[in-house]
Formats: structure tokens, sequence, C-alpha cells
């Protein structure tokens, strides 16, 4: 516990954020470079 | 503006916009007494929980208009709107674990909810490997039309599941038949990050229909 009395779980948290802004902006680059090549 | 260019803009849009709701979420919204930060990824799976149910059930919508009309616009609206509905499962099968590993104790369990939501994600990408495997386009827009229904047939079960099953799965506290049942700021945090995640779908798949987006797959 910290000392406001909530537990410690913002690892998880921070994980969720960043792995969330991975999938978006993978698939986000990947349409891109898709519409860049296309005729 | 071409129709590739529009899907862009909004997609940009849609990413400036989450990226606010992140500043929000983690620094201007409370801290949840009980579960601690772990709360806040609540703000990120369930809107993209969201956006996974609306895109399997506009696959379904069109994939039915396309078998009444033949029209081949609703089958590529169709295609487009599951691979991006599978790219916010991803989001959906990601952050939930990582929320029930702090709070239920274990990444996993094979109640109702969260199996129905695997085998969604599972049909998502058979749906595409069916699109994949049939050269015939007349042939894959039918074939991969039935498919698409029971997807969509599926979209319901999986929202009324915590309440048809006993389920560890927490039960909807937004859209449910009585008011939501959080305070307004972590209302707010939640209501702006669906209107994100809705305007990325609307970006995503505006991109994926548009002509050149939709006859290959990404990559």
């Amino acid at each position: 516990m910290w000392a406001d009395g909530t537990p410690p779980t913002g690892g998880y948290a921070i994980a969720a954020y960043l792995l969330t802004a991975i999938i978006l902006l993978t698939y986000s680059f990947l349409l891109f470079r898709r519409g860049s090549k296309a005729p | 503006m071409t129709l590739q260019s529009r899907g862009r803009w909004i997609t940009a849009s849609g990413l400036l916009f989450l990226a606010a709701v992140y500043v929000r979420a983690i620094w201007f919204t409370p801290v949840e007494r009980l579960q601690g930060g772990a709360q806040k990824i609540f703000y990120l799976h369930a809107p993209a929980a969201w956006s996974t149910l609306l895109a399997m059930g506009l696959v379904g919508v069109a994939s039915i208009l396309y078998l009444l009309m033949k029209d081949e616009r609703f089958d590529r609206f169709a295609a487009a709107s599951a691979e991006v509905g599978t790219a916010f499962a991803c989001v959906m099968l990601t952050t939930g674990p990582l929320w029930a590993k702090p709070i239920w104790g274990t990444w996993w369990t094979w109640d109702a909810r969260l199996t129905l939501t695997l085998f969604l994600f599972f049909l998502f990408i058979g749906y595409q490997l069916l699109r994949g495997a049939i050269a015939e386009p007349g042939t894959r827009a039918r074939f991969s039309a039935v498919l698409g229904i029971f997807g969509m047939v599926l979209v319901p079960f999986i929202h009324l599941s915590v309440y048809l099953f006993r389920t560890l799965h927490p039960q909807p506290i937004v859209l449910k038949p009585s008011a939501p049942s959080l305070p307004d700021s972590m209302l707010l945090t939640l209501l702006l990050s669906f209107l994100a995640f809705t305007m990325l779908y609307v970006g995503f798949v505006t991109q994926r229909y548009a002509p050149g987006g939709a006859q290959s797959h990404v990559g």
C-alpha cells in the first residue's frame, strides 16, 4: 500500500497505456504506408 | 480531398485526441481507492471493447446488405471493418489481462465474457484468413458475409454475458439501463476516450476502405 492507502498497481496501468499506444501507432503507420504505395 | 487523405486526417485527429485523453486519464483523473492505478486501464479497455464490438456489428450489417444487394462496396466495407476490429481486439485482449492480474490475481479466467471475447477475436482472424484463401471475388464476398453475420450475432451475447452467466467480469457501468455508476470526473474521461476510439475506428476504416486501401493486406 502507498501512504494514501491505494494499492501499488500503477505499473500495470503504465504497461497497458504503452502497449495500447504501440498497437494503435503501428497500425496507423501500416495503413499510412500502404496508402502511400497505392496507385 | 480524396477518401484516403480524409481517413488520414481523421486518424491523425483521433491519435491527437487520444494523447489528450492519456494526459487527462493519467494526471487529471482521480486514482480509485481500492484498485489504485490499475483502475485507469479501464479508460482504454472499455472503449477498445466498444470499438471491437462496433466493428464486428458493422461487419454483420454490411454483410447482410451485401447478400441482399450484391453491391461490392458493402463487401469492401466489411473487410475494412473486420481488419480494424482485429486491431482494437488486440488492445482489448492486452489491456484486460493487465487489469485482471492485480485485481483478480490471475491474467486470464475461462468465464463466459472472456471466452466469448477470445472467440470473437479468433473469428476476426478466421474472417481474414477466409478472405485470403478465396481468389474469386464473388465467392469470397459471399462466404465471408456468412461468417460476418455469425460474428455480429455474437456481439449482443458478449454484451449480455455478464447478466446471463455467473462471471468474474464486472457488469457494465455506462451502457446499462440505469444511470452510469461513476463519479463525474471519471465518467468524462471515459466518454472522451470512447470518442477518441470511435474517431480512430472511423479514420482507420476510411483509410482501409478507400480505393487502393482494400486490395491488399496490411504490411
